[in-house]
């Protein structure tokens, strides 16, 4: 699904070269559900970022869903994450002014879709998040954890072969990131591909594989202990 | 185009959007009753009198000799200036009369046809001699002239008629009549008379005296505080006395009036300098009439930029606000597989709407403000092709304003959206 090699990502400004990614290779099967986990700064963030075609990378291949996305424009990145790609944000990343309904359909609307099809996507959707009845609420009036449903009713609708989590129970109690991570395991029961980033050991134990970033590397969990294991311990806290 | 969200996301920030609907509605109605009442100002500029003002120069004289008291002394001292004024070089025709084109005013006076009981209507009126048409550039299209001799025995009429008290009969009115030839212009004859024909109609004052029309100008215009600007009788005599002095009208060949005024002075205190003089091309006079038009204009101009500029200003601000705000959001969408196209659609048509809705309040508001100028100040009339080039002008302001705020968030990285705040 997700073919990563000698990828590198650097950050310049006039004084500084931070390498985020540093020949980073990295392959994820389909229907994969893959934690990803590192300390601060270990380049979880860039690692996200390339995987979705957010941001671009200097060197090496990436093959995603089979494609190889390493020179494409702008538009052609924006399809893809459009088609195959769904987010789900630590801060839910909904449109504040936007319902729930239309909070949905930002994404489908993108793909062009008719509204017949786009309505029946959104109803189907939020039917699975068990948000049906609260299609004309606003994001304020909903609590942290229908706000991340939404979210992922974003994504359901969207029907992306891949799902990029980016710490998606961060700002949620414990019963509600149990229900997320009920929903994702769901998700990915059905054939969908989940990446998650996470700091958080109970999250990532939810998932199929746990991969362990530092310095913009992927590392072996049992090479680096001390770091590796502390770290999202002390996130956890 | 997503334009059913950005509605319902619009709604919920009225204040927001109101405030610049708001500003572009008085915008749009304030600067389509400017530009009218510009556009009026400067059609009047250009309004043709039917004179031949370029050409024409007018001359004051106001005696302070004594001996201008005296009716002979003041007679033969016109008659030596109009000889001189008319033997001039550079000079086709020279007239006394008190009408003096582009003052903004005049004298007038009620007359009705005669013989009928029905409304007075107001007309300017002004003496003139045997030259004023051919002073003033003007062709009779009926009738005839004034002749000297006529000119000559109505100014002595008139003069005894000043000077004696008229023996009232039992209705108030003087017992005897007066009856004088008069020129008319047609706009006033078709006025008083319809369409029937001008020449050989009589005219009565309030005092029942009577005017024969024996001649018909067709252009007549000269601006005036009532709305009579085209009517105009002219009545055969002199213009001339101590107080007042004596006007002249001169008609120069063309291109010669700044010379001939000029010259003028010299040549009248050679004839007689026992008075002042003053001297003023039509030019001069157009220009001092239409001097607080051309300010108020001006003034006008200034301001219809000016508020397109702060609504302009308004919109970019508004713009820049959005995209500041919403940053992480313009990231999300791209994330979400938004194109940079799409984002500037999205904030052109949110612009678009904010303008829309501004213009169809502000059409409304034109109308209003436009019915309240002309009911009260007499202001120029608003009509639908200017109405429309102010709701265009308004519309690509609008689009102008929001293209560089736009594309400054169509160039936000989707990668935004991954970040924490």
């Amino acid at each position: 699904m997700l073919t990563m090699r000698d990828v590198r990502k650097v950050y310049r400004t006039d004084l500084i070269e931070t390498h985020a990614l540093s020949d980073f290779s990295l392959h994820v099967r389909p229907a994969e559900f893959v934690a990803v986990m590192g300390p601060s700064g270990s380049g979880k963030t860039t690692f996200l970022n390339v995987a979705g075609l957010l941001d671009t990378f200097e060197g090496g291949t990436y093959l995603l869903d089979g494609q190889d996305v390493s020179r494409l424009s702008d538009d052609q990145m924006s399809r893809i994450r459009n088609q195959k790609i769904g987010f789900v944000f630590q801060s839910f990343n909904l449109i504040p002014d936007l319902d729930v309904f239309d909070n949905v359909d930002v994404p489908l609307r993108y793909r062009g879709l008719p509204a017949a099809e786009r309505k029946d996507r959104i109803e189907r959707a939020l039917g699975l998040v068990g948000l049906s009845s609260r299609l004309r609420h606003l994001p304020s009036q909903l609590s942290g954890g229908q706000q991340q449903r939404v979210a992922i009713a974003r994504v359901l609708a969207g029907d992306p072969r891949l799902i990029l989590a980016d710490e998606p129970t961060g700002n949620l109690d414990s019963l509600m990131t149990r229900e997320i991570l009920d929903l994702l395991e769901e998700i990915n029961g059905r054939g969908t591909t989940i990446v998650m980033v996470t700091h958080s050991p109970e999250c990532a134990a939810r998932a199929h594989r746990q991969i362990h970033l530092l310095d913009g590397k992927v590392v072996d969990f049992d090479a680096v202990p001390t770091l590796a294991r502390e770290e999202p311990l002390a996130a956890a806290r | 185009m997503e334009m059913g969200p950005i509605l319902r996301a619009m709604r919920r920030n009225k204040v927001r959007f109101g405030l610049i609907v708001t500003e572009v509605a008085l915008t749009l109605a304030i600067v389509a009753n400017c530009v009218a009442m510009i556009r009026d100002a400067r059609a009047a500029m250009v309004r043709v009198s039917g004179f031949d003002d370029e050409n024409l120069v007018n001359v004051r004289s106001t005696p302070f000799e004594k001996a201008f008291k005296e009716d002979g002394y003041l007679d033969n001292a016109l008659d030596a200036d109009l000889r001189s004024l008319r033997s001039m070089p550079g000079v086709r025709a020279a007239t006394n009369t008190r009408f003096l084109p582009w003052q903004g005013g005049g004298s007038s006076t009620e007359m009705r046809p005669a013989g009928t009981k029905g409304e007075m209507l107001r007309t300017q009126i002004y003496n003139g001699d045997e030259g004023t048409l051919d002073a003033l550039g003007v062709g009779l299209a009926e009738g005839r002239n004034f002749t000297r001799e006529e000119v000559d025995r109505d100014t002595v009429r008139l003069r005894e008629l000043g000077r004696n008290a008229r023996e009232m009969g039992p209705d108030g009115l003087p017992r005897e009549k007066f009856l004088q030839e008069v020129i008319i212009t047609r706009a006033y004859g078709r006025l008083a008379f319809g369409d029937n024909p001008l020449l050989g109609q009589q005219l009565e004052d309030s005092d029942g005296d009577l005017y024969r029309v024996v001649g018909v100008i067709d252009h007549f215009y000269n601006p005036y505080g009532w709305p009579i600007h085209e009517y105009a009788v002219f009545f055969p005599n002199r213009a001339r006395g101590y107080e007042f002095g004596s006007p002249f009208l001169i008609r120069t060949e063309p291109g010669q009036a700044l010379a001939v005024a000029k010259a003028v002075e010299e040549r009248l205190l050679a004839v007689n300098n026992g008075r002042n003089l003053r001297v003023q091309t039509m030019d001069e006079i157009k220009a001092q009439y239409f001097g607080p038009q051309r300010l108020v204009s001006t003034l006008m101009s200034t301001v219809t930029v000016l508020l397109v500029l702060v609504t302009s200003l308004g919109i970019v601000g508004l713009t820049s606000f959005s995209v500041a705000e919403r940053t992480r959001q313009i990231g999300t969408r791209r994330a979400l597989g938004a194109r940079r196209r799409d984002v500037l659609q999205h904030f052109l048509a949110e612009n678009w709407i904010v303008t829309t809705l501004g213009v169809a309040v502000g059409v409304v508001l034109a109308f209003a403000l436009n019915f309240g100028l002309v009911t009260v100040v007499e202001g120029a009339k608003l009509r639908w092709p200017l109405l429309a080039a102010g709701v265009l002008l308004l519309w690509l302001a609008g689009l102008l304003s929001t293209l560089a705020p736009a594309l400054r968030a169509s160039r936000i990285s989707p990668a935004l959206a991954t970040r924490n705040v």
